[in-house]
């Protein structure tokens, strides 16, 4: 039950140096090198993005946008921070420009009409129906938190970010992006506490997530 | 033994890795006694670990990495320096040409606010083509001009900043026969154009849709003079000329690539007043 999990190290993930060295020559005008660049951070990009604006179409323009912005503006990056961080950065703000647009376009945000997260047939058929049914919950909750929420949530959970680099990466003070954090688990607890009648279900749960 | 509201008081502490090890043996010897805590704990840390480990998400297209690289491209050249440019319009004089020509036929319609500078060549495009309007204006635009009026205007606009040779090349460009009009100038631009413009938003298949169907029109002129000046020509009677692709409906759905608009095509991109949201949280 206490075997907390905080998988950052990825295979895909480039080394500091590997970054730090990719970015220099990409600085330099190295194509290869900036290709790879996107290589190793577009999907991990893109999951964060989509997963904010439930959008398949604007989650890649965001992503393609952030990635041209960080290429345009490559030579003010400072070495103390991730490539990533960087990225995430950038594709934040974009993804509140947009769904500001599509507010103003809409009159509200409604993400009910947007979201599409329908699996693969063949990884439905490979979890229990139960667990299917537990993380599309997990899911549905975690979609209706406010935006700044979800970002700290999936920036902590997914990325493995510190709270200093989910504050960084919203624009907001540390604090802010604790409290971000904690309300959002005090409402995902609020809204899942009914969802479960007894404790094996969580634990079926939780070994159908890993 | 610590109680129930103090041990959730610790919840999120404990699940942030910032809990010390005595309270966390604390919180644990509570937990493992009391069922309610135990429940919203693992509520909790079953919700982290659907976040992290359940990757359900849509996969990006598989063209993605190639359309950053492409714009990525577009971007460099547009921040090259003027002199740059100068030295792309003169190796390029073909390409060069069309483009102006093409950043003219969209500034004289009033599609853009933008005035076109001497010297602008492929850049002019680029920046057009992120404020152009719906495609059926800009393609009404192209179709209106003929291929003299391109040849004046494009010596007009680039003569203070041309070398003599260059301009010399420019004037000659309309003597080539039309299939190799086609080939070698309106092929190598739509291309580049593609690529240059596959960095602003949802325009490049607007701009190469309109660039078709202007440049389709323009083919039939050069094909019917042509036809009549080189009627020995092989292109004229193996293949009945260029390539004609005047059958294009600008209007037709079919055509505005589908993955570049996906569901959106029915609703209108929001006006450009809108842009203004950007500057309020702006990306860098």
């Amino acid at each position: 039950m206490f075997a907390r999990r905080r998988d950052t190290t990825e295979p895909s993930r480039l080394t500091r140096r590997a970054e730090k060295r990719l970015i220099d020559q990409a600085r330099g005008g190295c194509e290869d090198s900036a290709r790879r660049l996107v290589e190793s951070h577009q999907d991990r990009l893109f999951a964060f993005v989509w997963r904010v604006v439930r959008h398949h179409h604007e989650a890649e323009e965001i992503c393609q946008e952030a990635f041209l912005r960080a290429f345009g503006s490559l030579d003010s990056f400072s070495a103390e921070f991730r490539f990533s961080t960087w990225l995430f950065t950038i594709a934040y703000r974009l993804c509140l420009n947009q769904l500001r647009r599509r507010k103003s376009l809409t009159g509200e945000m409604d993400f009910g009409v947007l979201v599409s997260s329908e699996p693969d047939a063949s990884e439905r058929l490979a979890e229990s129906e139960e667990a299917r049914r537990l993380k599309d919950e997990i899911w549905g909750a975690v979609d209706r938190l406010s935006v700044p929420q979800r970002a700290a949530v999936l920036l902590f959970y997914r990325e493995g970010l510190s709270c200093e680099a989910i504050a960084a990466t919203l624009g907001v003070p540390v604090a802010t992006a604790k409290s971000h954090l904690h309300r959002a688990r005090a409402r995902l607890r609020d809204s899942l506490a009914g969802m479960v009648e007894d404790h094996s279900q969580i634990q079926s749960l939780r070994e159908a997530a890993s | 033994m610590i109680t129930c509201s103090d041990t959730r008081r610790l919840f999120d502490r404990y699940l942030d890795d910032q809990l010390s090890p005595s309270l966390q043996a604390e919180l644990h010897a509570h937990v493992v006694h009391c069922s309610d805590c135990q429940n919203e704990l693992a509520i909790l840390e079953a919700c982290g670990d659907v976040v992290r480990l359940d990757r359900r998400e849509p996969v990006l297209s598989v063209s993605f990495t190639d359309r950053v690289m492409a714009a990525r491209r577009a971007q460099v050249v547009a921040k090259a320096p003027r002199s740059r440019r100068l030295v792309y319009a003169v190796g390029m004089p073909m390409a060069a040409a069309a483009s102006v020509v093409l950043a003219f036929l969209l500034s004289i319609q009033g599609v853009t606010d933008q005035p076109l500078q001497s010297g602008d060549t492929l850049v002019a495009v680029v920046d057009t083509a992120a404020t152009a309007p719906p495609p059926e204006t800009a393609v009404a635009a192209i179709t209106v001009a003929a291929p003299v009026q391109f040849q004046q205007e494009l010596t007009k606009l680039t003569a203070k900043k041309l070398a003599p040779e260059a301009q010399e090349e420019l004037r000659n460009t309309p003597e080539m026969p039309a299939l190799s009009f086609f080939d070698a100038l309106l092929a190598p631009v739509m291309e580049g154009t593609r690529h240059a413009v596959e960095g602003t938003r949802r325009t490049a298949a607007d701009l190469e849709l309109l660039i078709r169907f202007g440049l389709a029109s323009m083919n039939e002129q050069l094909v019917a003079e042509y036809r009549l000046k080189y009627p020995d020509e092989p292109w004229n009677a193996k293949s009945g000329g260029p390539r004609v692709v005047s059958d294009l409906d600008p209007l037709d759905p079919a055509l505005l690539a589908p993955d570049f608009y996906g569901s959106e095509l029915s609703s209108p991109v929001p006006a450009a007043d809108s842009r203004s949201d950007d500057l309020a949280v702006a990306p860098i």
